[in-house]
């Protein structure tokens, strides 16, 4: 069943109203157009040849367009002697291994601590609580020297730090488990499966919605982020921590700006392709629990 | 005869007990084996956790006390933090500046930012003209990578870019430096900070306001409440308990809150802030920065413990609303 975001009811406004609506709507208006304005721009950029940038830095590229940009940007951007292929692997394994991983070890971890009673329970779900609400931690430094010291800068192994459970997460599948009844847990008890058979094949498959619209979140963020790969991941470069360095060689050489624009939109790709097809689920799935009031 | 019978007696208690007692084993065995199944689902983000925070938050203060020498030997003393507050009095530090820019950070995003978005959300949910289009259009600086929006952002304000050009037909200055004038630099990380994130906590607003149960809205429709009057009467009553726990939360990541500014100008032009100074002192390559950065970090987690702890008993002092 489709959540309701918007409120749906017969819309009749009066005069005040529709003033009102119409301002706001004026500044919706400008405000999409500040949004969209700096991506086509790029986008129409990265179809110009580097002279045509320079001369026309408004306008529309003139014909014909430059989609060999596209295939110059694969070519060209490089980092660290790292292709842009290998910057998109590097991307690709990042951003989906740690959402995938992240989502398991949630799930898992909400699951025992909603469905079964044991010793020290509470102190778990307490020190959830605590974590998201009082900022202790590690401090930048720290963090970093530990990533260095277990060598999980510049690894795949990297990919453990997504076992991190605490945050909003495990309160959203907290509550998530806490709506499915137990009854499915003890039918398949009572049909004779085990604690693992009764996790994946009963109780976790429930909560696929719920995992695949906070796993894309994750996977966009991940696949985003250039600070993390900058600090930690500097020989394996993703794509945006090495067209944040591309850029800079471009801005001291002057050379390629369309390729450069070429290669930002080659990096957009992927979520955008993503959000198409995910977000009437993501916008949806959002109020699932958690939320107070 | 009499003793046959209790000695028989005795071999069925002794029986039942027995089979009582096996029972209680193998209960003791599913349940410790359960106990087992369980814990294989949390050991690993245990020792996550263990290394990451307990350790890692131990190891901050240690950092932050360490003095190095020239020939390699630490001392543990309060170096550091001297350093941080002699250097405050002097013109144009930059630990000054990241405190200083940070505070403006943060209260651009909590003063401005977080009601009016709050309140644009608002409109989407009333289904305002075009809402899908701008629901979707909102939501896009959440979808792409600050790296690609300060891109094309830097070319747009960067010499010869549009905005240059524009101030110039405006304002008749030429040749305006956004980001290499300290007179601007900043001023432009905040309009930056403000574009990209007026929309950004949009999804969470909307889901406040998807909560309102229709029946309450409708009977007010039926009492002849504005859409005005609808805010101020039921919408913002009903979702200020969420609104009001994001308000506070946000108090506890005041010295969290920064710009763009490696992104943008690397920090040149006044346009320092915490993060960009952790980050900095981080990478230095010099563990005596590496230090610094312990001590600002320290300190900074310091000062937000007791408003952390003084805002969680708020927050949980604001009552769910009962529809």
């Amino acid at each position: 069943m489709k959540r309701k975001i918007f409120h749906k009811s017969k819309i009749r406004r009066t005069v005040p109203e529709k003033v009102i609506f119409t301002i706001v709507f004026l500044f919706f208006i400008f405000h999409a157009f500040l949004l969209i304005y700096p991506v086509v721009w790029g986008m129409l950029s990265s179809l110009k040849d580097v002279d045509g940038y320079f001369d026309n830095r408004f306008g529309v590229p003139v014909f014909p367009w430059k989609f060999i940009n596209y295939i110059e940007a694969v070519k060209q951007i490089t980092d660290g002697g790292m292709s842009f292929i290998n910057m998109f692997w590097n991307s690709t394994w990042f951003a989906a291994g740690s959402a995938i991983i992240n989502m398991e070890f949630v799930s898992a971890y909400a699951y025992v601590l909603n469905k079964y009673k044991f010793r020290g329970r509470n102190l778990l779900y307490g020190l959830c609580l605590f974590m998201m609400a009082v900022p202790l931690g590690a401090s930048f430094v720290s963090t970093y020297r530990i990533y260095h010291a277990l060598h999980l800068a510049n690894s795949y192994a990297i990919l453990f730090t997504a076992t991190a459970v605490y945050g909003m997460n495990l309160m959203l599948f907290h509550s998530y488990y806490s709506n499915i009844s137990n009854s499915y847990k003890e039918a398949a008890e009572i049909d004779g499966a085990n604690f693992y058979q009764i996790y994946f094949k009963v109780m976790r498959s429930q909560a696929v919605p719920l995992a695949l619209t906070l796993g894309i979140m994750q996977f966009i963020a991940h696949w985003n982020d250039y600070m993390s790969p900058l600090l930690y991941l500097s020989e394996m470069p993703t794509l945006a921590t090495g067209l944040y360095r591309y850029q800079a060689y471009v801005e001291k050489t002057s050379l390629n700006y369309p390729v450069l624009f070429a290669g930002l939109f080659i990096c957009l790709l992927p979520i955008l392709v993503i959000f198409l097809i995910f977000s009437d689920r993501m916008m949806a799935n959002i109020n699932v629990g958690g939320l107070k009031g | 005869m009499e003793k046959n019978k209790i000695s028989k007696k005795a071999d069925s208690v002794q029986q039942v007990l027995s089979s009582n007692e096996k029972n209680i084993i193998t209960l003791r065995k599913a349940k410790t084996k359960e106990l087992l199944c369980i814990w294989s689902f949390l050991i690993i983000p245990l020792i996550n956790l263990c290394i990451f925070w307990v350790y890692g938050t131990i190891q901050s203060f240690p950092i932050a006390f360490e003095h190095r020498f020239m020939d390699g030997t630490i001392k543990y003393d309060f170096y550091n933090f001297e350093y941080l507050i002699k250097t405050l009095s002097e013109p144009g530090n930059i630990f000054g500046q990241s405190i200083l820019n940070t505070l403006i950070y943060w209260l651009l995003g909590f003063g401005f930012i977080m009601p009016f978005g709050f309140l644009m959300a608002f409109f989407l949910y009333k289904r305002i003209f075009g809402f899908k289009f701008f629901r979707f259009v909102f939501f896009f600086p959440s979808l792409i990578s600050s790296v690609i929006i300060a891109a094309f952002f830097k070319y747009i304000f960067g010499p010869g870019g549009q905005m240059p050009y524009l101030w110039e037909q405006i304002f008749g200055i030429k040749d305006v430096m956004f980001f290499a004038d300290s007179r601007y630099a900043f001023k432009t990380l905040l309009f930056y900070n403000l574009y990209h994130g007026l929309t950004g906590q949009l999804l969470y607003w909307l889901a406040a306001y998807a909560r309102i149960p229709e029946e309450i809205v409708e009977a007010g429709k039926i009492d002849g409440l504005s859409v005005l009057k609808e805010f101020r009467h039921i919408a913002f009553p009903l979702t200020l308990p969420f609104f009001s726990t994001m308000m506070l939360l946000n108090f506890t990541g005041i010295l969290n809150a920064g710009g763009p500014a490696l992104l943008l100008t690397g920090g040149d032009y006044g346009t320092w802030d915490i993060p960009f100074y952790l980050y900095k002192f981080t990478t230095s390559g010099s563990l005596n920065d590496q230090g610094l950065a312990g001590a600002v970090g320290l300190f900074k987690g310091l000062i937000v413990l007791p408003f952390a702890l003084l805002i969680n008993k708020l927050v949980n002092r604001i009552e769910p609303v009962q529809y």
